[in-house]
């Protein structure tokens, strides 16, 4: 239902902590904010070439999260609306220009008949 | 705030209706709900805790005055909080009743803090959670309502065992809370906007709807959608698309709502758009005149929460303006109705 507001049009940037790699800015497909242990993937496919969940780490308000850690978080919350920042790395520099991301959530609500969640798909530019 | 005449049920909002005005950048509680008045979109107000307040469940002192202070300053009434019972919170394994109990039972606590009267809890919370919530809902004074909501009826057996619990309590601190997506007439048109989105053809859509439309379960029927749906060429992601019809709009007779009375805590005026017809204000898919007329003769006098729910298909539509158009028709039908007594 909300799959079309999980990639953020802004906020696409390389890191800049010495890294090659980069930040996506990412919301939560669902109605309502979930505790971060029903997080169950945030999956990033980049120009076409899926980067593995180890080289990302998730961030919500300030605090930032490795995935194999999320599953055991149960005292912070992704609310809904709320932009996290999901940084990833990458083994070149990326190329300044349009980049295709393509995000995937996966979200394990209890009570839902079928997997929650939702994907995204945006061309985003990283400035120069 | 315009209210319905007295010995009538009362109208409201939920912030729900307004989850896309929710996410525009710059919004907060405060303008939400002072907005909501401003419209005279009340009396009633409820909210989902898990949407509308950061934080939720562990409030501290400061939090509480301040939300309670923004809905004072509306004029507004409290009437429910949608709480969650997530039993999937732990990979692996749901909670066991004792985890579960205590989750809702925050939340009840939360909720008379926010001086609510009411919280919505989903069919998950089960007859043995409930029965456990009873001394915490009387002692707080909050009245704790499953809420009925498509592909849920009367007959499924969660819902027959509920009943069988009410009855054999006797209890006004527990019960129902109708959501009118689970008796609607026909799959709202809203629906087109999202399938056109999804890349699916205004065809397998008019397929779907007719195949809704037909008689039987609802869930008999998914064999045969998945049939029609592949031989269309429909992507797993569209076949989604098309199931969740079938999940969020239920055909039970809206007559049948009768039969959860008297345990009935409150209600979700849930719907997906109001049109001018050549009689006035009407909603094509849900049967208001029909439930309007139940209510009034079950003498419900409780809250209907304007439930607006199209802005999960489409965002062409202002959930303000359609609220609107929901009180003034539902307004008008039920001060119509002539009451039972007078017939």
């Amino acid at each position: 239902m909300f799959d079309r507001y999980i990639v953020c049009e802004e906020g696409f940037r390389a890191l800049d902590d010495g890294r090659t790699g980069g930040v996506v800015e990412v919301r939560m497909p669902y109605y309502r904010g979930l505790t971060l242990s029903m997080v169950e993937a945030v999956d990033l496919v980049l120009d076409g070439r899926p980067v593995p969940p180890a080289r990302t780490t998730f961030t919500v308000h300030g605090r930032t999260y490795r995935f194999d850690q999320l599953p055991h978080t149960t005292d912070d919350r992704w609310e809904m609306g709320e932009r996290a920042q999901l940084a990833f790395e990458t083994d070149e520099p990326l190329t300044p220009g349009e980049h295709e991301v393509a995000v995937a959530v996966r979200l394990r609500i209890s009570y839902m008949p079928v997997p929650g969640g939702g994907r995204d798909t945006k061309r985003l530019t990283l400035a120069a | 705030m315009t209210d319905t005449a007295p010995g009538l049920p009362r109208l409201g909002t939920t912030l729900f209706s307004l989850t896309l005005e929710q996410r525009r950048p710059g919004r907060d509680l405060a303008s939400l709900v002072a907005e909501v008045a401003a419209r005279d979109l009340g009396p009633g107000l409820e909210m989902v805790a898990f949407q509308s307040l950061r934080g939720w469940p562990r409030l501290d002192d400061d939090a509480v005055r301040e939300v309670r202070g923004v809905i004072d300053a509306s004029g507004l009434t409290p009437s429910c909080l949608a709480i969650n019972l997530d039993l999937g919170l732990y990979p692996g394994r749901l909670l066991s009743d004792d985890e579960a109990y205590e989750y809702v039972a925050v939340q009840v606590r939360g909720a008379a803090a926010l001086g609510f009267p009411a919280v919505r809890v989903g069919i998950e919370c089960g007859p043995e959670i409930m029965t456990r919530l009873l001394p915490l809902a009387e002692q707080l004074g909050v009245k704790v309502g499953v809420e009925i909501h498509a592909p849920l009826t009367i007959e499924a057996p969660p819902v027959a065992a509920l009943k069988e619990l009410f009855t054999r309590l006797d209890t006004p601190w527990l019960g129902f809370i109708p959501d009118m997506s689970a008796s609607m007439r026909a799959v709202p048109d809203a629906v087109d906007d999202a399938h056109r989105v999804a890349g699916i053809s205004p065809e397998l859509t008019a397929l779907t709807k007719e195949l809704w439309a037909e008689p039987g379960p609802t869930m008999a029927k998914f064999p045969e959608l998945e049939r029609r749906a592949a031989e269309a060429g429909a992507t797993p992601a569209q076949l989604g698309n098309l199931r969740m019809l079938f999940t969020m709009h239920g055909r039970m007779a809206p007559e049948r709502w009768a039969e959860f009375f008297p345990h009935v805590v409150h209600v979700h005026g849930k719907f997906y758009g109001i049109v001018d017809g050549p009689d006035g204000l009407t909603d094509p898919s849900i049967d208001w005149p029909a439930v309007a007329r139940v209510l009034r003769e079950q003498g419900y006098t409780g809250f209907v929460s304007s439930e607006y729910e199209a802005h999960a298909y489409s965002d062409r539509y202002s959930a303000f303006d359609q609220i609107r158009s929901q009180h003034d028709m539902l307004k008008r039908l039920l001060e119509a109705e002539p009451a039972v007594a007078a017939r």
